[in-house]
């Protein structure tokens, strides 16, 4: 699947700059620039960035890689990838803060906008508007410590493994070990378990487990 | 000039207006009243911005708060025949005994202060030190080693609380604000930019005639550029990291512009001489990394900022004993962080009059705060076209990345 026709129109109309381009088998790019005024903490960003969203057939499911096109991000930074990705965030973050449907509308005002705000606060101030998270695996635990109260590396790829084979149930005991039934010790609640259990949410939650295994791999 | 203009008029915004200006003085004459009734023989008087006419309002987590005054209260007691201990405590006892006074007290280190409930949503508090006249041993001494001798005869002596202990040290307000007018005057007298009459235009009810109007209300390019740069300090500071630990004293921004201003033409205006005032200091700057000797053959006899021996000096120049650069010596994050502050103010303000609309109004709201530009200044009239993505409720998420 890729992107359907109503959300190309939705895209069209919001941001008119925009240009899709379709990418042989591959998927589709949409790129444009963005014009933002963004002010927050009493600061406001006032700029224009070139912007390039790879959409995969895989779209919603994998979320697209963006890219600063514009170089207005430096090279130095340390939430850019060599290609000029942008870092915008942990996958099983991103898709759980949209609920597993994701939209590029929603990560362009979810994630994109915040991204380049953050950038520009941090050049100017040296400190970052709301946080950054660590590097790889440490960072995916930061996540799981926020929203599941897991605190230990060996935790979260148990709880990982644990969410990933479905159905999870809410009346199933916690896989942290307690005791307790998950849905009154890990805040597992029916809308919560409903959207760990979509496709979109499973296959990233895979993804960041991989990803803590192959760090794991590379460290030993 | 229009943006000449919209800036000196932003900057207003930040001073204390003529109304609260002559509260302000009222106040102090009600405080000077007050312990003359309670016996004490004294001289009482403002020192620091509310002298200079540079006050600028404070700004705490993205608000502008309340006004902070300080004001001399100086006994006519003998150095010898008193502790500053004594003095401190004599003045706020009586406070304290006071139904008037007494809940409106703040007791500090250093001084005691007088906060006043807000008028208008405004509030202020006057600082009050206590001091007496600076010994003649120590003024000999002190003219002996002056720039300005002349200046040296207003000295005093003041408390100052190191290691649970009280000791003297000099200090000279009225010195530095004689130092200041010499200079400020120049300014006022060819190149006023808020001037007696335009006060008393836009203040008819405060004022029945011209006469009547303090000096202080008057404002030179000078004090402005003074004042903008005090507030690019708070904005920027409050939010950088350990901003608050490294950022520079009001003390050294003023000395250092003063004094820079004090060897150009009075007819520049409040950005001209920003400019001309950045230019010095990013000279100034290169003594971070050049030997007095190689920036003495570079820049020749620049001697407002030193660095002999590898150590820092602003001389305050009614007082040579105060080095206002002392801590740089102790901490050098503060010498790095000032000159680093100086070239992001000079990066902002560079083009400012030619940049292009969105660019000039981003730069002020950077510079002095979002907030207050937006609700003191009409962006509109600069802002033409609707811009795509105005959001002022952003998503707070962390960046990440796979290593």
């Amino acid at each position: 699947m890729a992107l359907t026709k109503s959300e190309i129109a939705n895209i069209k109309e919001r941001y008119p700059d925009f240009k899709l381009i379709s990418i042989g088998d591959n998927g589709q790019e949409l790129v444009g620039n963005l014009y933002l005024n963004v002010s927050y903490n009493d600061f406001t960003m006032n700029e224009q960035f070139r912007i390039k969203i790879a959409i995969s057939k895989e779209y919603p499911i994998v979320i697209p890689k963006v890219y600063e096109l514009s170089g207005k991000i430096a090279e130095t930074y340390h939430h850019i990838y060599g290609d000029r990705e942008l870092c915008l965030g942990i996958d099983s973050e991103i898709m759980l803060n949209c609920k597993g449907k994701l939209t590029i509308e929603y990560l362009i005002i979810d994630y994109i906008i915040p991204y380049l705000f953050s950038y520009k606060y941090y050049e100017r101030f040296g400190v970052f508007p709301y946080g950054e998270r660590s590097h790889g695996a440490q960072g995916i635990k930061e996540f799981f410590t926020e929203i599941f109260n897991v605190h230990d590396l060996a935790d979260v790829k148990f709880y990982i493994e644990q969410l990933i084979r479905k159905p999870y149930r809410g009346h199933l005991p916690c896989v942290c070990g307690s005791g307790l039934k998950s849905r009154n010790c890990h805040s597992l609640n029916e809308e919560l378990l409903s959207i760990i259990n979509s496709r979109a949410m499973q296959q990233n939650l895979a993804l960041d487990l991989l990803r803590i295994y192959q760090e794991e791999k590379i460290n030993e | 000039m229009n943006r000449i203009n919209d800036i000196n008029n932003l900057l207003s915004k930040l001073d204390i207006t003529p109304t609260m200006y002559m509260n302000a003085i009222e106040k102090y004459k009600h405080l000077g009243d007050f312990l003359t009734s309670k016996g004490f023989e004294i001289d009482f008087y403002p020192q620091g911005s509310i002298a200079l006419g540079t006050v600028v309002r404070p700004y705490k987590n993205n608000e502008d708060t309340s006004y902070d005054l300080d004001a001399i209260c100086q006994l006519q007691v003998s150095k010898q025949d008193t502790t500053p201990k004594a003095i401190k405590e004599a003045i706020e006892k009586a406070f304290q005994e006071d139904e008037r006074y007494k809940y409106k007290l703040k007791i500090y280190d250093e001084c005691c202060a007088i906060e006043y409930a807000d008028v208008n949503g405004i509030g202020f508090s006057i600082d009050i030190v206590s001091a007496v006249d600076e010994d003649i041993l120590n003024k000999q001494k002190l003219a002996s080693l002056a720039t300005y001798p002349e200046y040296i005869d207003t000295s005093i002596a003041i408390p100052s609380h190191e290691s649970q202990e009280y000791r003297w040290i000099t200090n000279n307000p009225r010195g530095y604000k004689a130092w200041f007018d010499g200079i400020n005057n120049k300014f006022l007298s060819s190149n006023p930019i808020y001037s007696k009459e335009a006060i008393f235009n836009e203040n008819r009810s405060l004022f029945s005639s011209i006469e009547e109007i303090p000096e202080n209300l008057q404002k030179t390019s000078l004090q402005r550029v003074i004042q903008l740069l005090k507030r690019h300090r708070d904005v920027y500071f409050s939010k950088s990291k350990n901003g608050n630990d490294i950022k520079p004293i009001s003390a050294i921004i003023t000395t250092l512009v003063t004094a820079i201003s004090e060897s150009t033409h009075v007819a520049k205006n409040t950005i001209e001489l920003l400019e001309y005032v950045l230019g010095e200091l990013n000279i100034y700057s290169e003594r971070q990394i050049l030997n007095e000797k190689q920036f003495f053959s570079k820049y020749e006899t620049r001697d407002i900022i030193q660095r002999i021996d590898g150590k820092w000096e602003i001389k305050n120049p009614v007082n040579p004993n105060d080095n206002l650069a002392d801590a740089w010596n102790y901490d050098e994050r503060l010498p790095k962080a000032f000159f680093a502050w100086c070239q992001l103010v000079r990066d902002d303000f560079n083009n400012i009059i030619n940049n292009e609309n969105k660019s000039f109004v981003n730069k002020l709201e950077n510079s002095f705060g979002s907030n207050f530009v937006k609700s003191n200044f009409a962006v509109d009239k600069y802002l033409d076209v609707e811009l795509q993505n105005n959001i002022s409720n952003i998503r707070q998420v962390k960046p990440w990345r796979k290593v």
